[in-house]
C-alpha cells in the first residue's frame, strides 16, 4: 500500500484532488443548469418575454463549476505551478491536498444539483405563474448557494494551510 | 418610527352622495373600507342589501380591453421605455377626465379590431396556402382539375404512397388489360400523384391491380381549370392578403402613438375597479348606505373635513383590544428606516400595538451587509448604481425601498472595505505588482514589498480569520441582546413584568454571568472579583428561571418544566449565536473569490489580468449581492425577530389612487 503511494507520488495525489474538484463541480453545474434549461424551454414557448428571468435562474447553479475551477486553480497556484518551480510534494502533502479538495468536490457537485432543482421549480412555478415574484425564487436558490460557498471557503482555507 | 394608531370609522350617508363621497375618499387615500361583520342572510337584516355591481363589471371589462390593446401594441409597436424611463405626470383631474377616457377606450377598440382583422386575414392566408400545397403536385399537368374524361374513357385523379415503385405500378396496370394508361403528375412528402386514363370496362380491374400498391382516388371537387392556373390565382390572393396584413400591422404600429393614452386609461380603469371593489363592501338601505372602515388617527382631521361637506353621520373610535387582530397595520418611518419596510412586508406585518421592527433592524441590516461585502470597489458600484437609478428613474414603492436600502448597504460596504483595505479584492496589489509600481506607491507594504493598501488594514478576513470569527459572534450577541431588551420592554408595557424577569432577564444573568465566570479569570490583569461576580449573577439567573416556571404553572410541578425551558434556551442561544458565523463565512468568501480571480489573470500578464479581473469581479459582486442580501435578511428574520417580534397584522390598504403607468402630481 505504502509502496503503491510512494510510486504514485505526492504530486499525482494532489492532481487527483484538483481534477475531481474541477470535474465533479462541472458535472454538478451541468446537471443543475441543464434541469433549469429544460424547465425554461416550457415557459419560454408560451411567454418568450421572460427570457431574462429564466436565464438568471439558469445561471445560478452554474457557479459551482466556477468554484471548482477556482479551487483547482488556487491549488495549482499555491503549489507554484505558474511560477515555474512547483513544490516537491511528499505522499503526506499530496494526501493533505487531495482531502482539502473534498469539500468543494462533494459540496459543489451536490449543491449544484440541489440548486438546479430549486431553480427549475422556480422557473416552472414562479416565473410561469407569478413572474413579478421571481426574485423570491432567486433568493431561495441563494440559500442553497451558501453551502457551495462554504465548501469553497473550506477547501481554500485547507489548501492555504496544506503546505 | 412606529406602528400608526388607527381609528375605526362607522359612517352613515345618503345614497345619492355615494359616488362623490367614494371619489373624494379615493383622492384623499387614507381610509380602508372593510366588510362589516354582519350576516345579511339573517332575517333581522332583511331590509339591507349590497350595492349594484354592474359598474364594477363594466370597469373590469374596460380594463381587460385596455390591457389587451396594450399587449397587442407591445407586439406590433414595441415601446422604447428603457430601464430609466420616467412615468408621465398627470393631475387627478386629467386622470379622471371623461373625454380622454372615451378617447382611450375608442383607441383600444380600434387596436383590438385591427388585431382581429389581422388574425382573420392570417387564418385565410393559411387556408389558401394549404389549398395551394394540395394543388402543387398537379401543376405539371395541363388537364383541367374537373376533367372527368368521357363515358367510355373516364379519367381519374389518383395517388399512391411516395415509396411505391411507380414503374411496377404501371406494369401491373398495363399487364391487367392494356386498356389503361397512367400519367404521373408529381409528388409531395407523403404521396405521389397520377392520372388514370382507362377504358370503362377495365376500370374495376385496374383498381384491383393498383390496390396492393396502396392507390386511392383523389377528390378535387370545386376546382375548374388546370392546377397551374389555380395556383396562379391562389398566389395572387395570398399576395393580396399579405399586403393587407402588412397594412394592418403598419396601422397597428401607427396606433403605437396612442400608447400613452391607453396607459393613462388603463390606470383610470384600475381606479374604477378599486373604487368598485370598495363599493361592494358597503351596505345599502333604500336611501342610505353604511360604511365600516379604518383610518390612521393622524388623518382624522382631513377625513372629518371631507365628511363635513356631506349630510352624513359618523363615529370614529379607538379600537378595543379585542379588535386588535383586525386593525390594519401602517408603519411610519423616516427616510433611513422606511426602506426596510420591504423586508418587514416580505416577512410578516407586526401585530397592532406591538413594536415596529424597522428602526431596530435598519442599523443591524446596514452594518451586517457591509461587514459581509467589505469592499470599497463593490460598495462604490452599489452606491453609485442605486443613486443613479433613484435619480433617473424615480421608482416608487417596493423598488424605491430596495434601491434606497442597497444604497445604504453600499455605503456600509465602503466603510468596512476601508477597514480591511479591500478594493475589488486585492486588485490594486496585483496591479502594482504587475506594473512594477509597487515600491513607488506610498502606503502599507507587506514583507515581500507588495503593495497592500494605502494604510495598514485593521484586519483582513484571510489573515485574521479568528478575529473575524470572534467579531461575528460578538455582533451576534449584541443583536440577540438588543432583541431580548425589546422583548423585556414590550412585556413591561403589556403588564407582564414577571415574564420578562424570569425569562429574558434570567437569561441575561445566565449568559453574562457565565461569560464573566469563565472568561473573567482568563483576562490577564483582571481583578479576581470579576469571576466571583460572574458566578453570583449566573446563580441568580439559574434561580430566576425555574421560579418563573413554578409561578406560571401555579404548581410546584412547574419546576420540572423549567429543565425543558433551560434546555431549549441554551440550545437556542447557542445555535442563534453560532449562526452569526455566516458573517465571517461570507466576508471571507467574497475576498477569496475576488483574490482568486485577480490571481488567475495576473499569471498571464497585464491585459489578461484586467479582463479576467473585470469579468470575475462583476460575477463576484453579483453573487455577493445575492448572498449578503439573503443572509443579512435571514439573520434579521430568524435570529433577531425570533427574540421579540409578534407578527400577525395585515397591511393597511386604503382606498386610494394607485397608478402603474403615470405619476399623480398636485393640482395647481
Amino acid at each position: 500500500m505504502v509502496a503503491f503511494f510512494e510510486m504514485v507520488g505526492g504530486q499525482a495525489l494532489a492532481f487527483i484532488g484538483f481534477a475531481l474538484a474541477v470535474g465533479l463541480c462541472c458535472i454538478g453545474s451541468a446537471k443543475g443548469t441543464g434541469m433549469v434549461g429544460e424547465a425554461a424551454t416550457g415557459v419560454l414557448s408560451e411567454t418568450p418575454e421572460h427570457f431574462t428571468k429564466c436565464m438568471i435562474l439558469q445561471a445560478l447553479p452554474g457557479t459551482q463549476g466556477l468554484y471548482g475551477l477556482a479551487a483547482g486553480f488556487f491549488g495549482l497556484f499555491t503549489l507554484g505551478f505558474f511560477s515555474g518551480n512547483p513544490a516537491q510534494l511528499s505522499v503526506g502533502d499530496g494526501m493533505a491536498i487531495l482531502f482539502a479538495c473534498v469539500p468543494i468536490m462533494l459540496g459543489g457537485l451536490l449543491s449544484a444539483i440541489a440548486q438546479g432543482r430549486v431553480a427549475a421549480a422556480s422557473v416552472s412555478a414562479i416565473v410561469a405563474k407569478k413572474p413579478d415574484d421571481y426574485m423570491k425564487g432567486v433568493i431561495m436558490c441563494g440559500i442553497v448557494e451558501f453551502y457551495a460557498i462554504l465548501s469553497l471557503v473550506g477547501t481554500i482555507l485547507m489548501l492555504m494551510y496544506a503546505l | 418610527m412606529a406602528i400608526v394608531k388607527m381609528k375605526r370609522l362607522r359612517l352613515l350617508a345618503l345614497r345619492p352622495d355615494r359616488e362623490e363621497l367614494l371619489r373624494r375618499l379615493q383622492s384623499l387615500g387614507c381610509v380602508e373600507i372593510r366588510e362589516p361583520d354582519i350576516d345579511l342572510s339573517e332575517p333581522e337584516w332583511a331590509g339591507l342589501g349590497k350595492p349594484d355591481l354592474s359598474a364594477l363589471e363594466t370597469a373590469r371589462e374596460q380594463s381587460l380591453l385596455l390591457s389587451g390593446a396594450l399587449d397587442t401594441l407591445r407586439r406590433y409597436a414595441p415601446a422604447k421605455d428603457g430601464l430609466f424611463a420616467r412615468r408621465p405626470e398627470v393631475t387627478e383631474g386629467e386622470l379622471f377626465d371623461e373625454a380622454v377616457y372615451a378617447q382611450g377606450l375608442d383607441a383600444a377598440r380600434q387596436v383590438m379590431e385591427k388585431e382581429q382583422n389581422l388574425a382573420a386575414k392570417g387564418a385565410e392566408r393559411a387556408k389558401l396556402q394549404t389549398q395551394k400545397a394540395s394543388l402543387e403536385p398537379w401543376s405539371c399537368l395541363d388537364a383541367a382539375l374537373d376533367e372527368e374524361g368521357t363515358a367510355t374513357v373516364p379519367v381519374h385523379f389518383c395517388s399512391v404512397p411516395v415509396k411505391t415503385d411507380f414503374a411496377a405500378l404501371e406494369a401491373a396496370v398495363d399487364g391487367e388489360a392494356g386498356l389503361a394508361q397512367l400519367v404521373r403528375a408529381g409528388c409531395d412528402r407523403e404521396l405521389q400523384y397520377f392520372l388514370l386514363i382507362c377504358h370503362h370496362s377495365a376500370l374495376s380491374a385496374c383498381y384491383e391491380a393498383m390496390r396492393p400498391f396502396g392507390a386511392s382516388r383523389v377528390t378535387l371537387r370545386g376546382w375548374t381549370g388546370t392546377a397551374a392556373e389555380n395556383i396562379a390565382l391562389l398566389d395572387n390572393r395570398i399576395a393580396a392578403l399579405e399586403r393587407e396584413e402588412a397594412e394592418c400591422k403598419a396601422a397597428l404600429a401607427a396606433l403605437g402613438e396612442k400608447r400613452d393614452v391607453l396607459r393613462r386609461c388603463a390606470d383610470r380603469a384600475a381606479q374604477e375597479i378599486s373604487r368598485g371593489e370598495n363599493r361592494a363592501r358597503l351596505i345599502d338601505t333604500d336611501a342610505a348606505f353604511v360604511m365600516d372602515g379604518w383610518l390612521p388617527a393622524e388623518n382624522v382631521g382631513d377625513v372629518e373635513k371631507l365628511l363635513g361637506g356631506f349630510s352624513c353621520a359618523w363615529e370614529m373610535a379607538d379600537p378595543a383590544p379585542e379588535e386588535y387582530p383586525q386593525v390594519p397595520i401602517k408603519l411610519k418611518n423616516n427616510p433611513v428606516t422606511a426602506p426596510f419596510t420591504a423586508i418587514t412586508e416580505m416577512y410578516a406585518m407586526p401585530a397592532y400595538d406591538t413594536v415596529d421592527p424597522n428602526p431596530l433592524m435598519a442599523p443591524f441590516f446596514i452594518l451586517f451587509f457591509g461587514f459581509m461585502m467589505n469592499d470599497i470597489g463593490y460598495g462604490v458600484l452599489m452606491a453609485l448604481g442605486t443613486a443613479f437609478f433613484l435619480a433617473k428613474a424615480k421608482p416608487r414603492g417596493g423598488m424605491k425601498n430596495m434601491m434606497s436600502m442597497f444604497f445604504m448597504c453600499g455605503i456600509s460596504s465602503i466603510f468596512w472595505g476601508c477597514l480591511t483595505g479591500s478594493f475589488f479584492g486585492d486588485f490594486l496589489s496585483k496591479l502594482f505588482d504587475l506594473t512594477g509600481a509597487a515600491a513607488g506607491v506610498p502606503g502599507y507594504h507587506d514583507a515581500a514589498g507588495s503593495f497592500i493598501w494605502f494604510w495598514k488594514p485593521l484586519f483582513t478576513p484571510i489573515n485574521d480569520t479568528i478575529t473575524v470569527m470572534i467579531g461575528s459572534m460578538i455582533l451576534g450577541v449584541i443583536q440577540v441582546f438588543v432583541g431580548m431588551a425589546v422583548s423585556v420592554e414590550e412585556k413591561f408595557r403589556h403588564g407582564s413584568p414577571l415574564d420578562a424577569v424570569t425569562q429574558e432577564i434570567a437569561w441575561y444573568c445566565i449568559l453574562i454571568g457565565a461569560a464573566l465566570a469563565i472568561g473573567g479569570p482568563m483576562i490577564p490583569g483582571a481583578p479576581a472579583v470579576l469571576g466571583t461576580v460572574g458566578l453570583v449573577v449566573l446563580v441568580l439567573g439559574v434561580v430566576l428561571l425555574p421560579t418563573g416556571s413554578v409561578i406560571r404553572s401555579k404548581s410546584p410541578l412547574g419546576a420540572v418544566t423549567w429543565i425543558w425551558d433551560a434546555y431549549q434556551g441554551i440550545s437556542g442561544y447557542f445555535s442563534d449565536i453560532l449562526s452569526y458565523l455566516r458573517l465571517m463565512a461570507l466576508m471571507m468568501a467574497g475576498s477569496i473569490i475576488a483574490s482568486v480571480f485577480n490571481t488567475l489573470g495576473s499569471v498571464f500578464g497585464l491585459v489578461p489580468f484586467i479582463i479576467v479581473a473585470i469579468i470575475g469581479n462583476t460575477l463576484n459582486l453579483v453573487l455577493n449581492l445575492l448572498g449578503c442580501y439573503v443572509h443579512t435578511m435571514r439573520l434579521q428574520c430568524l435570529e433577531f425577530f425570533g427574540r421579540f417580534y409578534q407578527d400577525g397584522g395585515k397591511a393597511f390598504r386604503p382606498l386610494a389612487v394607485e397608478t402603474k403607468y403615470v405619476d399623480i402630481k398636485e393640482e395647481i
